[in-house]
């Protein structure tokens, strides 16, 4: 028992402060990408030619957030003057389209379906499924139960039953052998509800782009609410989603 | 059950045959995840081959990112320099590190002791964070390529890394205490799903499981890879095959994890940082790489045609032996025993399904 109280005064309270402050991130975080547009072509192409997932977009010089990895590629080939990264984790979209970005995001509060905010609000219960993917999502959405974080304490929680829940957070990009399991779990998820895709795979195949046993989005099988970019997007990305679309 | 479970996991389906409360045996049924990523790696565009590894399975990014690495290091000329080595080595303990702490995190959670449980928790989240003050990124997604890494370990990080292991190493100590102390927790650890080593050698199980049940190998001493020849591990071994022993396996070795990690930032490291992504393999090859990664050994199988490209690629993660254990560690236990025996093993689904 003494040892027990001991060890809970070491620990200490550990739960970071945000949203009313954002905690520090490590300088080599990759988060939200800043691109310069008045940088030459050849520069641009050059990036594009080597970004392992074809995210970058010559023409309109974008980087397509649903497909980039942040492996930090193009940063590198660049040498920051294309595209750099900077340290802002909040870059969720409530659009795919807006993903297509040349730095410039959309205010994530602002978004249309303002009614959700009334239903659920005060009180989010969500159903994960895991669904093809690497399990890197899983493990940082996981996370946001630890001390840190705290989800539980904005009234948001991961449940055991679709049948409890208000909406589904999809990882992985869609397997042919998990398509059947995640539209039943959509099903069982009584009216009105969300879908929430988490990472590039969800959103749209990501690392696994071409590959015949997958599906290419998330959103041409199911109607989805929000997009959580990043491989794995980080947890205070999640959070911060969480919070501003919801809140 | 399955293949939608209770909690954030995978998909996996577990059939269990019993007798009232005694289970006689589990049927464990994959394939949720199968992406046919041994596929892409001979369809896709060389640039691509470091994601398509890391994302095998993302608690073992650095595992098989090695294991890649080396495979196309053997088939071209390129090779990594001292300090890339030591950077890899860093990176792959960190790994095991993160996911031995948030294992015996998990353990605790399934014995109803909670302060350790959310303990390990917010330190596994401290040593993830140490993989994105390397490299930016927590599972370590972006840094090994082949012919060394993307990023150097500069003094300031390296300072970094070094002040926040000593904080931790002394806190981590004292949450083991708490945890292997208490006669509740062992009570529950002890005697539960024994895999025994004739079992265990049977099955082939590799990594913490097999070292749990009576088996040394380790590939860290017995095909040394990047740094570890100049390092020495010693034989972690347990005879008691149970899932105590699996837990104490974890704590020996996320202790010597940090130790090895302290004595290789010591000294400066330099390297020079790797870019392109144009490999010219070796036509008619054949190449075989292991690595110890945190559940143990990970192999990949590299196979050329005559114009050097990729004719096939086969991924072994451990879980491929290790999941037969599981099922069989729940033979002739009760029921209820299956969450706990199931996070001794931690086994990934991805990494099998492939
Ligand atoms: S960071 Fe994204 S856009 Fe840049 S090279 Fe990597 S995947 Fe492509």
């Amino acid at each position: 028992m003494l040892n027990t109280l001991k060890n809970r005064f070491e620990q200490g309270y550990r739960t970071c402060d945000y949203p009313k402050e954002k905690p520090a991130v490590f300088s080599r975080y990759r988060g939200k990408p800043i691109i310069q547009k008045d940088v030459s072509n050849d520069m641009v192409k050059a990036c594009a030619n080597a970004c392992p997932q074809d995210a970058i977009d010559v023409d309109s010089k974008k980087i397509d957030m649903g497909r980039c990895v942040f492996c930090g590629t193009c940063e590198r080939i660049s040498n920051g003057k294309f595209v750099r990264f900077s340290g802002d984790f909040e870059i969720s979209t409530f659009r795919k389209e807006h993903l297509l970005t040349d730095g410039d995001l959309p205010a994530l509060a602002e978004h249309s379906k303002q009614h959700f905010k009334k239903l659920f609000g005060r009180s989010l219960q969500l159903r994960q499924v895991s669904a093809g993917g690497c399990n890197a999502c899983e493990a940082d959405l996981n996370v946001l139960a630890t001390p840190f974080f705290d989800l539980a304490r904005f009234g948001i929680n991961f449940v055991a039953s679709p049948r409890h829940a208000d909406g589904i957070v999809v990882t992985g990009p869609v397997s042919r052998n998990m398509k059947t399991a995640l539209l039943k779990t959509y099903d069982a998820i009584a009216d009105p509800k969300v879908v929430i895709a988490v990472g590039s795979c969800a959103i749209t195949g990501g690392p696994f782009l071409g590959s015949p046993e997958i599906t290419q989005g998330l959103d041409t099988i199911l109607p989805v609410d929000l997009f959580i970019p990043g491989c794995p997007p980080h947890p205070l990305t999640n959070l911060h989603a969480l919070l501003t679309f919801f809140k | 059950m399955g293949p939608v479970h209770a909690g954030v996991i995978e998909p996996g389906h577990f059939r269990f045959n019993c007798i009232g409360e005694r289970v006689l045996h589990l049927e464990i049924q994959l394939g949720y995840q199968h992406r046919a990523v041994e596929n892409l790696f001979y369809t896709v565009q060389a640039k691509r081959l470091p994601i398509l590894a890391e994302n095998i399975a993302g608690d073992t990014t650095i595992g098989h990112s090695l294991c890649m690495a080396q495979a196309v290091e053997a088939l071209t000329s390129v090779t990594p320099d001292k300090g890339a080595q030591i950077i890899r080595t860093i990176a792959l303990e960190l790994e095991r590190l993160a996911n031995h702490i948030g294992d015996l995190g998990a353990l605790s959670g399934d014995v109803a002791f909670l302060p350790p449980a959310n303990y390990f928790g917010r330190l596994r989240g401290d040593f993830l964070n140490l993989s994105l003050l390397l490299c930016g990124n927590r599972f370590g997604k972006g840094l090994v390529r082949p012919g060394g890494v993307c990023f150097s370990l500069d003094d300031d990080i390296r300072a970094t890394l070094g002040e926040r292991l000593k904080e931790l190493k002394p806190q981590m100590g004292h949450v083991f205490e708490l945890l292997f102390s208490a006669s509740t927790v062992r009570a529950r650890f002890e005697y539960c799903g024994i895999v025994s080593t004739d079992d265990a050698e049977k099955l082939g199980l590799v990594g913490p499981a097999g070292r749990a049940s009576g088996i040394g190998y380790d590939v860290r001493r017995e095909f040394s890879t990047e740094y570890y020849g100049k390092i020495d591990i010693p034989e972690n071994k347990k005879t008691s095959c149970d899932v105590y022993a699996r837990a104490r396996i974890r704590y020996d070795e996320i202790l010597q994890s940090i130790n090895i990690i302290q004595s290789l930032i010591k000294k400066p490291v330099q390297t020079q940082c790797v870019n392109d992504s144009n490999y010219n393999l070796s036509a008619s090859s054949f190449v075989v790489t292991l690595n110890e990664a945190w559940r143990g050994e990970v192999s990949h199988v590299m196979l050329t045609d005559k114009e050097g490209k990729i004719l096939r690629y086969k991924v072994k993660d451990p879980s491929f032996h290790n999941w037969m254990g599981l099922a069989m560690s729940l033979r002739d236990t009760g029921i209820s025993d299956f969450p706990l025996n199931n996070k001794s093993f931690n086994l990934s689904y991805c990494g099998f399904d492939l």
